[in-house]
């Protein structure tokens, strides 16, 4: 690195930018081993000697410079979503740190992070189709592909709210659960559909907590104990709150009109 | 014969559909829908060839995770772009469903049955992931290490 560009680069600014693209991986879903590499990379790149740890909720990261002094910062992530495409251009990004200046860098992480993602009409359609496609796997027929299509609708307004308004993942699930179970079981009621389940279950896929599961796994293999526990628990809640929300309703609509499923 | 190729079919546009929910673009969410497909068929064949549903599905998780980390050296990206929606089709949802239905009709011994089961099916999930990535892990070290010990004699 030439003399010119390191006065104008200050090493807390580096770590900042480190820390950045750092949360950003973490709030979309990243792995924890990503995220603690990506930072170390990005620090190394500058001449700094870093380390981080990060957890699901925070990431402490530590860097020291040539001269002795050591910087440190902490940041914290309160709500997270899933954005696989960010994740992906961060990570080619940060693998081709070398060839790119430092404000070259740090306006095209801004602009990954500000990328927008698919408009709310094709998401609709991304849930719909998630879910009547779920109906030829459990052996439904084309109703239990059409009842699947309504379920699908209505778990996507209910993510929609519940990412726009930060509910927590638990009660938006179990909320999702039991609208799926009344959608079905009303279509049932009407005599559209001949079994309750199939339609069901396929929309209840949606909510699957597939994500957490996979990444808890990944985790637990690279060594992140904490955070692979900590993701397994989440997986482990949400389907709990899954059965909850769908069973309970499905259980009390039954007792309530009493009918023979 | 033919709606195994329908749910083959299905299994990837399920993959494809959750790519899109992950906002995956491009390329990408059609090789997303490969993995989900790869996993299915794995599935659909040792289902064929009499294997218990423990054991398809563990078979079927190591497809997937194959067929991921290839997407991933070939599109140079990252394994979870393909693997986490090519999972979803397998993912024991029904498990989860019926062993609370049974729970609250104190029908305990299926809720037990099916709690059991989805616990072990997603147990197999999880041991199929950890075996492929270990053996992808060792392949790259081996690498690493015949690149330093070429360099050294220099």
């Amino acid at each position: 690195m030439n003399k010119s560009c390191e006065n104008k680069l200050n090493d807390n600014k580096i770590l900042h930018l480190a820390n950045i693209v750092g949360k950003i991986l973490l709030k979309n879903g990243a792995e924890t081993y990503r995220v603690e590499d990506a930072i170390k990379k990005i620090c190394f790149n500058y001449g700094l000697h870093a380390n981080a740890f990060s957890t699901m909720t925070c990431i402490i990261s530590s860097a020291k410079n040539s001269s002795g002094d050591v910087f440190s910062s902490v940041e914290r992530i309160h709500f997270r979503t899933t954005n696989l495409d960010k994740i992906h251009n961060l990570n080619n990004l940060t693998n081709s740190i070398k060839k790119i200046t430092y404000n070259e860098f740090f306006n095209s992480v801004i602009a990954i992070n500000k990328s927008k993602p698919y408009s709310k009409s094709v998401t609709l359609l991304a849930h719909c189709g998630g879910a009547a496609f779920f109906s030829p796997l459990f052996n439904g027929t084309s109703h239990d592909f059409a009842g699947a299509i309504i379920g699908g609708f209505f778990i996507f307004w209910i993510n929609y709210f519940s990412t726009f308004l930060k509910i927590n993942n638990f009660f938006a699930t179990t909320i999702g659960g039991a609208i799926c179970s009344l959608s079905s079981y009303l279509l049932f009621k009407v005599g559209f559909l001949n079994n309750i389940s199939v339609a069901l279950i396929s929309s209840l896929m949606l909510l699957v907590p597939g994500m957490s599961f996979t990444n808890s796994i990944r985790d637990l293999i690279a060594g992140d104990l904490v955070s692979g526990l900590s993701r397994g628990i989440e997986a482990i809640m949400i389907a709990t709150s899954l059965a909850i929300g769908s069973g309970f309703t499905l259980y009390a609509l039954i007792a309530i009109f009493g009918d023979k499923i | 014969m033919m709606t195994i190729f329908i749910r083959i079919i299905s299994a990837f546009l399920v993959s494809v559909c959750f790519g899109t929910i992950f906002s995956l673009k491009g390329k990408k969410l059609f090789f997303a829908g490969v993995s989900g497909g790869v996993g299915w068929f794995a599935y659909e064949v040792f289902k064929f060839l009499n294997f218990s549903d423990p054991a398809s599905y563990f078979l079927a998780s190591v497809a997937i995770t194959f067929s991921a980390e290839i997407i991933a050296k070939k599109l140079n990206t990252t394994v979870t772009v393909s693997l986490i929606p090519g999972l979803i089709p397998l993912v024991p949802g029904g498990g989860i469903y019926y062993t609370l239905f049974y729970l609250l009709h104190k029908n305990i011994s299926s809720a037990t049955e099916k709690g059991l089961e989805s616990f072990i099916l997603s147990g197999s999930l999880a041991f199929g992931i950890l075996f492929v990535t270990t053996i992808f892990g060792i392949i790259s070290k081996i690498k690493k290490l015949q690149k330093i010990t070429k360099k050294q004699p220099k």
